[in-house]
C-alpha cells in the first residue's frame, strides 16, 4: 500500500473526525483526533500537487506548523499536519485594532515564517488574518493550499488562488508571483492590523505606513527586495 | 509495507514519515532558526548605535534643536544645503515652487468632496524635487486641522507619500462638506536631529446655492419636456450655479445634452420602471464644471451611451447594448462606482488629454459579457486607476491598457 492509500485508511481506522473545517470543489480540511492518545491534527485532502508540503515535511520551525505525513496519487494529495491551538488573527482583530508594537511583533514572526518558505523556493500566496494563528506569544502561519514552488525566470501566468484584497496584482496574471507577492500581502495585513482597512482605503500613519506603502507597490520591483529587507525595516 | 515504526513496530510504507498507529515521527526534522543575518545585523546595529550615541553626545553640544515656523512655505537650512518646503493643492504649483496659502472653494449643498493637500520639498539652490533624500532625515510627519468659529473640523488622512503624486513628499487628503467652513491646517515635521518644521495653510469651504428641479413641480415626463427644461436652464441659470435634477421613472428616447453646469442627475424607480436613456447622453461642463449621474439605466442598440465632455462620475448606473457604453474624450474623465456594464462592445473607454484628481476610483463595478470591459487609449498623469471590488466576467478583454497606465486590480475579481 502506498502512502496515499495508507494515510487515507489510517484516518478511518486510527482517528476520529471532529469537525469539517473547510470544504470546496478542490477538497476538504478536517480536524481529526487520534483515538488512542487524543492528539489533534489537521487532515487535508485536495486535488493538486503535494510538492510544497513534501518540502516542509522534513523541517521544524517555530512559526510554521509541522507537516507529519504527505501522500500523492493521481493528482490528489492527502496530508496530516500539526493542529495549532489558538485564535486566528482575524478573531483577534474583531476585538479591536493592534498597537504598533503588537503589529510589529506579529509581522516580524510572519517574516520569519516567510523567510523559511522563500528560502525553500515556496511562495505562500495567501497571507491573511484567517491564516495566522496566535499561539501564546508565538505566531504561526498556516494553510499552504495556495502555495507553490516558484522558479526563477519562468514566465507563466498564475491562477487566482489568493484572497481578494490581500493578493498582489501579479497573482492575477500580470506576471509570475515570487516571494514579493507575499511581501505585498504582508503589507496589507500590517495595515489591517493597525487601521482595520486595506491601505488603498486608509493607510497606517507614520513609519509603519511608509513600510506598508513600500510593501504594496503595484510594481514588485519597487517593493522590498526580499523578506529579510522587510524584516529589517520592521 | 516494508518498514516498521521506530516506536511501536507497526508496519509502514517505505517512505513513511509518521506512524498513524502511535503518532511517532519516523525521522528527526531539521530545525530551522530565525534568519541569522537579521540577528547579526541587529548586533552590528547595536554596536553602531553605541558609537553613534557617543558621537551624538558630542554633536549635541554643538547642535541644539531649532523650531522653524511659517505659513505655507519655508526654507530649511540643512548641513549640506537648504531645502524649500511648501504646501499646495496643485502638483504643477508644487513643482514650480509656488505655495498656496489660503484657499477658498465653493461646494454645493449636500455634496461632499476632498482635496489632496500636498507638501513639496525642493532643493533651494537648484529647484529640483528633493523629497527622497529629505524624507530620510524626517522622523515623523503629522497633520492637524483646527476649525475656526462656526466651522466644522476638516477630516483628513494621515500624511504619507502617495504614488498618485510622485513628486510630493507627503499628501494628506482633506475631506469636507458644503457646511465645513474654515479650517487652519497645520503640517508638522520632526527631523531626526530634533528640529521641528511647522507650516500652516487655511482652507475655507463656502456653501454654494443650487437650483433644484423635481418632476412634481416641473414637466419632464417626456423627451420633449426634458429637452425644453434643459434649454430653459441653459438660458436662465448661470453656469456657475449647480443644478440638481431629479428625473422620473420614464424612458427618454433620442439624444439628450446636459450643458455647462455642475450637474447632479438622479434617476428613480417606480415598480419595474426606472429612469432610462435610449439615446446618447452628452454631459458638457466647461471650466471645471462636472456631472454626477446616479441610478440611471442606459439601454441602447448601438452607438454611445454616455459621452463625457467634462468630468462625469457615474454611480449606481447600468449600461447595456452599446457599441461604447461610456467614453471620456479630450478634456474629460469618466469615473464609475457601483455600476453594471453588460453586453456592450466596449464598456468604459478613456481617450483623454487630461489627468484628473486624487481619487480615480472605479469601485464595485460589474463588467459582464462586454467585448472589452475597460479600454485605455490615451490617459496622461500618474493616477492609479483603482478597480477594488469590481468584477470582470465573460468579457472578450478585461482591460486593454494601450498606454500602460498604472492600474490597481489587486482587489478586483476576474472570473
Amino acid at each position: 500500500m502506498d502512502l496515499y492509500d495508507s494515510l487515507l485508511a489510517a484516518i478511518g481506522n486510527e482517528f476520529d473526525i471532529m469537525t469539517q473545517i473547510k470544504k470546496s470543489a478542490r477538497g476538504e480540511v478536517l480536524l481529526v483526533r487520534h483515538k488512542e492518545n487524543g492528539t489533534r491534527y489537521i487532515f487535508r485532502h485536495f486535488e493538486g500537487s503535494s510538492e510544497v508540503y513534501k518540502k516542509l515535511l522534513g523541517i521544524s520551525a517555530r512559526n510554521l506548523p509541522h507537516i507529519m505525513e504527505v501522500g500523492e496519487k493521481n493528482g490528489r494529495t492527502v496530508l496530516l499536519e500539526e493542529y495549532i491551538q489558538g485564535d486566528t488573527l482575524s478573531e483577534v482583530l474583531k476585538g479591536g485594532l493592534l498597537s504598533t508594537a503588537e503589529a510589529k511583533k506579529i509581522a516580524r514572526q510572519l517574516c520569519s515564517a516567510l523567510w523559511i518558505l522563500h528560502s525553500m523556493g515556496i511562495v505562500h500566496r495567501d497571507v491573511k488574518p484567517d491564516n495566522v494563528i496566535l499561539r501564546g506569544k508565538e505566531v504561526v502561519l498556516i494553510d499552504f493550499d495556495a502555495s507553490r514552488i516558484y522558479k526563477n525566470a519562468v514566465q507563466e501566468d498564475t491562477r487566482v488562488l489568493g484572497t481578494t484584497g490581500f493578493a498582489a496584482p501579479e497573482q492575477y496574471g500580470l506576471s509570475q508571483s515570487d516571494g514579493r507577492a507575499d511581501i505585498y500581502a504582508l503589507g496589507v495585513l500590517i495595515n489591517v492590523m493597525l487601521t482595520g482597512e486595506h491601505p488603498s482605503r486608509k493607510l497606517a500613519g507614520g513609519r509603519m505606513g511608509r513600510i506598508v506603502q513600500r510593501c504594496t507597490m503595484v510594481n514588485p520591483e519597487k517593493r522590498y527586495k526580499n523578506i529579510l529587507h522587510l524584516m529589517e525595516a520592521l | 509495507m516494508s518498514k516498521k515504526c521506530v516506536k511501536c513496530g507497526h508496519p509502514l510504507p517505505e517512505d513513511a514519515s509518521f506512524c498513524p498507529c502511535c503518532t511517532a515521527v519516523q525521522a528527526e526534522k531539521q530545525e530551522i532558526q530565525t534568519p541569522r543575518r537579521w540577528k547579526k545585523k541587529a548586533l552590528v546595529a547595536a554596536v553602531v548605535l553605541l558609537i553613534l550615541a557617543g558621537a551624538g553626545a558630542v554633536f549635541s553640544m554643538y547642535h541644539r534643536p531649532v523650531a522653524y515656523e511659517a505659513n505655507a512655505q519655508i526654507v530649511y537650512p540643512d548641513k549640506d544645503h537648504s531645502y524649500k518646503l511648501l504646501v499646495t493643492y496643485s502638483e504643477s504649483d508644487g513643482m514650480a515652487g509656488q505655495a498656496q496659502g489660503d484657499r477658498t472653494d465653493l461646494l454645493a449643498d449636500g455634496l461632499d468632496s476632498a482635496l489632496p493637500c500636498q507638501l513639496y520639498v525642493l532643493n533651494e539652490e537648484t529647484g529640483e524635487v528633493a523629497w527622497e533624500e529629505f524624507a530620510e532625515k524626517v522622523k515623523s510627519c503629522e497633520v492637524e486641522t483646527v476649525p475656526q468659529e462656526n466651522s466644522k473640523k476638516l477630516e483628513y488622512m494621515e500624511p504619507a507619500h502617495d504614488e498618485n503624486f510622485p513628486n510630493a513628499a507627503y499628501v494628506s487628503n482633506l475631506h469636507f462638506m458644503a457646511d465645513t467652513g474654515s479650517n487652519d491646517i497645520f503640517w508638522k515635521l520632526t527631523m531626526e536631529n530634533g528640529d521641528t518644521i511647522s507650516l500652516k495653510t487655511r482652507l475655507t469651504i463656502e456653501k454654494q446655492e443650487v437650483v433644484t428641479y423635481r418632476p412634481e413641480d416641473t414637466p419632464m415626463e417626456t423627451t420633449e419636456e426634458l429637452n425644453t427644461l434643459l434649454a430653459s436652464i441653459e438660458n436662465e441659470v448661470s453656469s456657475d450655479t449647480p443644478v440638481y435634477l431629479y428625473l422620473p421613472a420614464v424612458t427618454y428616447d433620442g439624444e439628450i445634452t446636459f450643458g455647462d453646469h455642475v450637474w447632479q442627475i438622479f434617476g428613480s424607480m417606480d415598480g419595474d420602471a426606472a429612469t432610462t436613456f435610449n439615446g446618447t447622453v452628452h454631459v458638457n461642463g466647461k471650466n471645471g464644471n462636472y456631472g454626477i449621474v446616479s441610478g440611471i439605466r442606459f439601454e441602447g442598440n448601438s452607438g454611445t451611451g454616455l459621452n463625457a465632455n467634462c468630468f462625469v462620475l457615474l454611480s449606481g448606473c447600468s449600461f447595456s447594448g452599446w457599441d461604447i457604453a461610456a467614453i471620456a474624450q479630450d478634456g474629460s474623465w469618466v469615473s464609475a462606482s457601483d455600476c453594471t456594464f453588460t453586453d456592450n462592445g466596449t464598456a468604459l473607454k478613456l481617450n483623454t488629454s487630461i489627468s484628473y484628481g486624487s481619487s480615480p476610483d472605479f469601485l464595485n463595478n460589474t463588467f459582464t459579457g462586454n467585448g472589452t470591459a475597460v479600454c485605455i487609449d490615451r490617459l496622461p498623469g500618474n493616477e492609479i486607476l483603482n478597480f477594488a471590488g469590481s468584477i470582470f466576467s465573460g468579457n472578450g478583454t478585461d482591460i486593454e491598457n494601450k498606454t500602460k497606465h498604472t492600474v490597481d486590480t489587486a482587489n478586483a475579481v476576474f472570473e
